[in-house]
């Protein structure tokens, strides 16, 4: 039996357990009312989140707000989480896209980006004048596709879902998914024809 | 044998790695270019499908690069802590709601369906009005034998 202090404090032992716990186990104590667990969550999965929806509407503001409504909604709705039937990632930007719509609808169009706005995002990061002038073209013709088209890539080319995860987020069918995977890029090629001819 | 057009709507579909198609379109795909190769560049098909491939596979390491923005993505410093503090205060009854809404609802629903189907099914059953039958079924209650059922008949 060990004897020897325990040098670490409640508050410690919490964090690090909640660091290690899978995300079931996390959703199943959000779904508790668990604030440090929920913490967590946040901590796993809020960049993810706000990165897809700031790649959806274009708009820093809005990526803020609806990433604020997707989790106050997880929150609530943390019990109705079915373990085993999808990721929790999924399960996340299900949320994140379904608020995303809303939002499309009530106000269309929604973070009408300017094409340097986005490109400007994460400078440095490219190699050379010409790929920089390219991603900056490819991140504005991505903003002018349809809302579904761009979900669609954006889940799979950006985001890293399989189509069949992607296709379960924007509640289709994974045939419906590849046809707008397939418009998206026949419009993107169109539309980006000078950089990659 | 896969001709141009099916070609160039599998790379819309599934973009230029191969090895992202199903199997069929895969070997089909590798057999046209492959027959593209050996006809060389007297067949414009041929050579449309090797440009085809090679300019999704422009758009795909465009789409890559991109992608590895989109992984180094942060959040705004702040927003997290913003979020924590909206949570509402901690409420059992709402928690006893959540909990209800989340696992009952449905049984819940079911049962009160059943009760409200078995409710309108006797509700609307045709009532026996016909009055020679409600005397038969009055003699069977209240006769005991045969004969006297039959004398009340005759």
């Amino acid at each position: 039996m060990a004897c020897g202090p325990d040098t670490s404090t409640p508050a410690d032992t919490t964090a690090d357990s909640v660091a290690e716990l899978s995300d079931d186990r996390l959703i199943a104590r959000v779904a508790e009312r668990d604030q440090e667990a929920f913490a967590g969550l946040l901590g796993r999965h809020l960049d993810a989140i706000h990165g897809y929806l700031y790649r959806l509407t274009g708009s820093q503001a809005d990526a803020d707000d609806l990433s604020q409504e997707t989790f106050l909604r997880v929150w609530q709705k943390a019990s109705t989480f079915k373990q085993g039937r999808v990721k929790l990632s999924t399960w996340l930007h299900r949320i994140a896209h379904n608020l995303c719509v809303d939002e499309f609808r009530k106000r269309r169009p929604i973070g009408e980006v300017e094409p340097d706005q986005l490109a400007a995002s994460n400078p440095g990061q490219e190699t050379g004048l010409a790929l920089q002038q390219s991603t900056a073209q490819l991140k504005a013709a991505l903003q002018g596709l349809p809302e579904s088209q761009r979900s669609a890539l954006v889940l799979c080319q950006l985001q890293g879902f399989s189509n069949q995860e992607a296709a379960e987020i924007l509640g289709i069918g994974v045939r419906a998914l590849e046809s707008l995977l397939a418009r998206a890029r026949r419009r993107l090629k169109n539309e980006l024809c000078e950089h990659i001819s | 044998m896969m001709n141009i057009e099916e070609f160039a709507d599998c790379l819309d579909r599934w973009g230029s790695d191969f090895e992202q198609w199903p199997a069929l379109q895969k070997d089909s795909a590798r057999n046209l270019l492959a027959t593209s190769k050996r006809a060389g560049a007297k067949r414009a098909g041929a050579r449309r499908a090797a440009e085809m491939l090679a300019e999704a596979r422009r758009l795909d390491d465009l789409l890559t690069n991109l992608q590895a923005n989109a992984a180094e993505h942060r959040a705004p410093m702040g927003l997290q802590r913003s979020i924590l503090e909206q949570l509402p205060p901690h409420d059992p009854l709402q928690n006893a709601l959540d909990w209800f809404s989340a696992a009952l609802w449905r049984p819940a629903l079911a049962a009160a369906c059943t009760l409200l189907l078995g409710f309108a099914l006797g509700v609307s059953a045709p009532l026996a009005t016909d009055d020679a039958m409600l005397n038969d079924v009055s003699m069977l209650a209240f006769s005991t034998t045969y004969e006297e059922l039959s004398d009340a008949d005759q």
